[in-house]
């Protein structure tokens, strides 16, 4: 009998990442698709382009639901100059 | 007459190889489709492709949206957006530091044939600036730009 591990495909753009545990912090995600330091963005849960939920560098997001996890990177920075 | 150097056409090969690392990374991560449309002095103007506007805020519900960016990023930083159409608010107030037809976009409106267009006041503050890639970050900067109205 074959254990199979499970796995959670992460969507930023046009790139995907694989975990295998949820949830995963915030600050992971946004590192490992290179956005960094990840203090600088706040991770956004989309549902078209439309964000449901937003996640700080310390938050844990749930990777539960494979439909539902693309996300975009926003930077946290900027402002009227 | 502004003394500006306007580079119409672009050839990418002549851009510093630091900003083209950060070109390539927005291509490569985000936005296959962004191009360098026009080069003003030492800004280009980077066409971040057709945004959804569903906010609410504004009575257009799609934009074409540039961003302004540094040919030496990550040493100096982008400054400024721009919108075809020029935005306006569903409630009819002003755009906080929006410029119709600024001379910074007379340039960009020239190459991309749009005699209308609106420029944003919108700076790098507290923005990544640790190595070119870092320049992937000016799509969403963009965006947020105009999700806040």
């Amino acid at each position: 009998m074959t254990a199979h591990t499970r796995r959670y495909p992460v969507h930023i753009g046009t790139v995907t990442h694989q975990y295998e545990s949820s949830p995963v912090q915030a600050s992971q995600i946004l590192a490992d698709f290179g956005f960094t330091p990840p203090e600088l963005y706040i991770l956004e849960r989309l549902e078209g382009d439309r964000a449901v939920a937003e996640y700080g560098s310390q938050d844990a997001v749930s990777l539960d639901s494979p439909d539902k996890n693309r996300f975009r990177a926003v930077p946290a920075g900027g402002g009227r100059a | 007459m502004t003394g500006s150097t306007v580079t119409e056409s672009v050839d990418e090969s002549a851009l510093p190889p630091a900003f083209m690392q950060g070109l390539e990374a927005i291509r490569r991560r985000l936005l296959p489709e962004a191009v360098v449309e026009v080069v003003d002095d030492n800004f280009a103007w980077i066409r971040l492709g057709e945004t959804i506007l569903d906010n609410g805020l504004f009575t257009a519900t799609r934009a074409r949206l540039w961003a302004r960016a540094p040919l030496t990023f990550p040493n100096a930083v982008p400054y400024g957006i721009a919108t075809a159409p020029i935005l306006v608010r569903v409630d009819g107030r002003a755009i906080d530091r929006q410029h119709v037809n600024h001379q910074m976009v007379q340039a960009l409106g020239r190459v991309v044939g749009v005699t209308d267009l609106a420029f944003y006041s919108w700076d790098w503050n507290s923005m990544p600036t640790r190595e070119a890639a870092d320049l992937v970050a000016i799509v969403e900067w963009a965006r947020r730009r105009l999700r806040e109205g």
